[in-house]
């Protein structure tokens, strides 16, 4: 038996064991065991055998054909949230949420419940008193679903395609960015765009909306997909690498000069702190509220103009 | 179900953008067919991947992502969530066939064999028949509930249990059963 045919059996027995484990719920999968069986499945014949097991197990349990089972998807979400450098914040379990969901429609009417009590004892204690008279007004602030505000970028090509600047995590900087937003919050009405750009010589700052010489943010109103009456050339003022564009909608309009006085207080790394840590710095230095909404978009900026569909080798979509 | 949770539902939108470890499994469960579809279909120029562990590795690198910060917040909230995974599943794909040198496109089993998929084309006939048998072997009710809601469709224990009626240490047992049953059949088999 040759050295090769001995190495490929022996990774065999160990995937094997490996799978084993994998697909025993008594037993703990740690990330260690997933690159462990991830590198192990680099020989075809372990690889083979993995996915044989794998297959075994999900005709098994009868999980849908081509998916895996609930056994492996709750493995699978376990392990990309830790490879994805998540902390745990609360207990994984789906019942949690369905304890939230409930909260959710049970919390209101609670509320009222609580609330018609008060009124009905109230009135029960006045009722001797002629004069009495119910001051409540109202149910007070009841739990609604959070109001949608956000920014929407696009890319556009010169022939006028269209692609999404976000989760295709580029544009193509002969391109031009278009933005649209959504706002369902009357209090909210203006809207601040700008975005940075660090470079060897430091954070760059390219004004979107406004302009410098508008002084400043852009008036907004309540409705969906509304389109921002420009687009902007990136070639104009932009260069290739990471793009970090900042969108303030808030209640009050800020002016330019704010914005740029607080931004060259940042550290000339800011553009490349996690999105939750800038947002915290830009609250800090800008005269935001409370309710005023941050909202960070990464992308990153990519030499040419994006390719038509169905080309050889294209960004999405 | 809403047709698209992390759109329609503020509070499990919240609580993933905040990485509640709840909030990302019920991500989880509710696009991974979504991204099994395009890491198996594949999307413009490319073809899917053939060989189902390259799948597996390509969907856990997909919400490995979608679970980094950056991304959690990248979402507005706005559109569906949907089409921006599966931008964010092309892009995955697409950093995966550049680096990865054992990706071939020749498949490993024909498609056109006449398997429903690739699993079942991995599997001959008479094991698949072994392993309906064994799913009609479970007598007991719990054993079989436990198999369809534990196993295949991946209910929290906690769930399942309040489901059932049963306790969460008999659940527990019941799991156990199950597992060991499993693995005394496919030795008998000489399955795999």
């Amino acid at each position: 038996m040759s050295p090769s045919h001995i190495d490929a059996s022996a990774d065999t027995t160990k995937v094997q064991a490996l799978v084993a484990r994998y697909l025993d719920p008594r037993a703990t999968w740690t990330l260690a065991d997933d690159d462990r069986a991830r590198e192990l499945r680099e020989s075809p014949a372990a690889r083979r055998a993995w996915a044989l097991a794998i297959a075994t197990h999900r005709a098994m349990v009868g999980a849908a054909a081509g998916l895996p089972s609930g056994h492996e998807q709750r493995r699978q979400a376990a392990i990309a949230m830790v490879r994805a450098g998540v902390a745990a914040t609360s207990p994984a379990s789906a019942a949690s949420w369905i304890r939230a969901s409930w909260l959710r429609i049970a919390a209101p009417l609670v509320a009222i419940g609580a609330v018609l009590a008060v009124l009905l004892f109230a009135s029960l204690q006045r009722a001797d008193d002629p004069d009495a008279w119910i001051r409540a007004r109202g149910l007070g602030r009841m739990e609604l679903p959070e109001p949608r505000v956000g920014l929407g970028v696009g890319g556009v090509t010169e022939d006028g395609r269209e692609y999404d600047a976000v989760s295709s995590n580029a544009v193509h900087l002969e391109d031009w960015l278009r933005f649209s937003y959504t706002n369902e919050r009357a209090d909210l009405a203006w809207l601040y765009v700008f975005a940075l750009q660090p470079t060897a010589s430091g954070m760059v700052l390219r004004p979107i909306a406004p302009l410098p010489d508008e002084g400043q943010s852009l008036p907004i109103r309540t409705g969906h997909f509304l389109p921002l009456a420009f687009e902007t050339r990136l070639a104009a003022r932009h260069s290739e690498g990471p793009l970090r564009l900042v969108a303030l909608f808030t209640a009050a309009p800020i002016g330019v000069d704010t914005v740029d006085k607080a931004l060259t207080l940042l550290d000339p790394a800011a553009p490349s702190e996690l999105p939750s840590t800038f947002e915290a710095r830009l609250r800090e230095r800008l005269p935001l509220g409370p309710s005023d909404v941050v909202q960070i978009l990464d992308s990153a900026i990519v030499p040419g103009s994006a390719a038509p569909p169905n080309g050889p080798r294209q960004e999405f979509p | 179900m809403s047709d698209d949770l992390l759109r329609d539902d503020a509070v499990c939108r919240e609580a993933f953008r905040k990485g509640e470890r709840w909030a990302m499994e019920a991500v989880y469960r509710r696009y991974v067919p979504l991204i099994y579809t395009v890491v198996s279909r594949g999307f413009a120029g490319f073809r899917g991947f053939y060989d189902a562990v390259q799948r597996d590795d390509a969907v856990q690198a997909v919400f490995a992502a979608a679970f980094e910060e950056r991304t959690r917040l990248a979402y507005d909230g706005v559109n569906d969530y949907a089409r921006f995974i599966r931008g964010l599943a092309q892009n995955v794909c697409r950093q995966i066939l550049d680096k990865d040198r054992r990706f071939a496109r020749t498949p490993e089993v024909d498609p056109d064999d006449g398997h429903e998929d690739l699993e079942e084309a991995l599997l001959a006939a008479e094991a698949l028949e072994a392993c309906r048998r064994f799913r009609d072997s479970l007598a007991d009710p719990l054993e079989q509930a436990v198999l369809d809601g534990y196993f295949a469709r991946g209910e929290a224990e906690e769930t399942l249990a309040a489901m059932l009626g049963v306790t969460r240490y008999r659940l527990r047992k019941a799991i156990a059963g199950v597992q060991k049953k499993m693995l005394r059949f496919k030795q008998q088999e000489g399955l795999a």
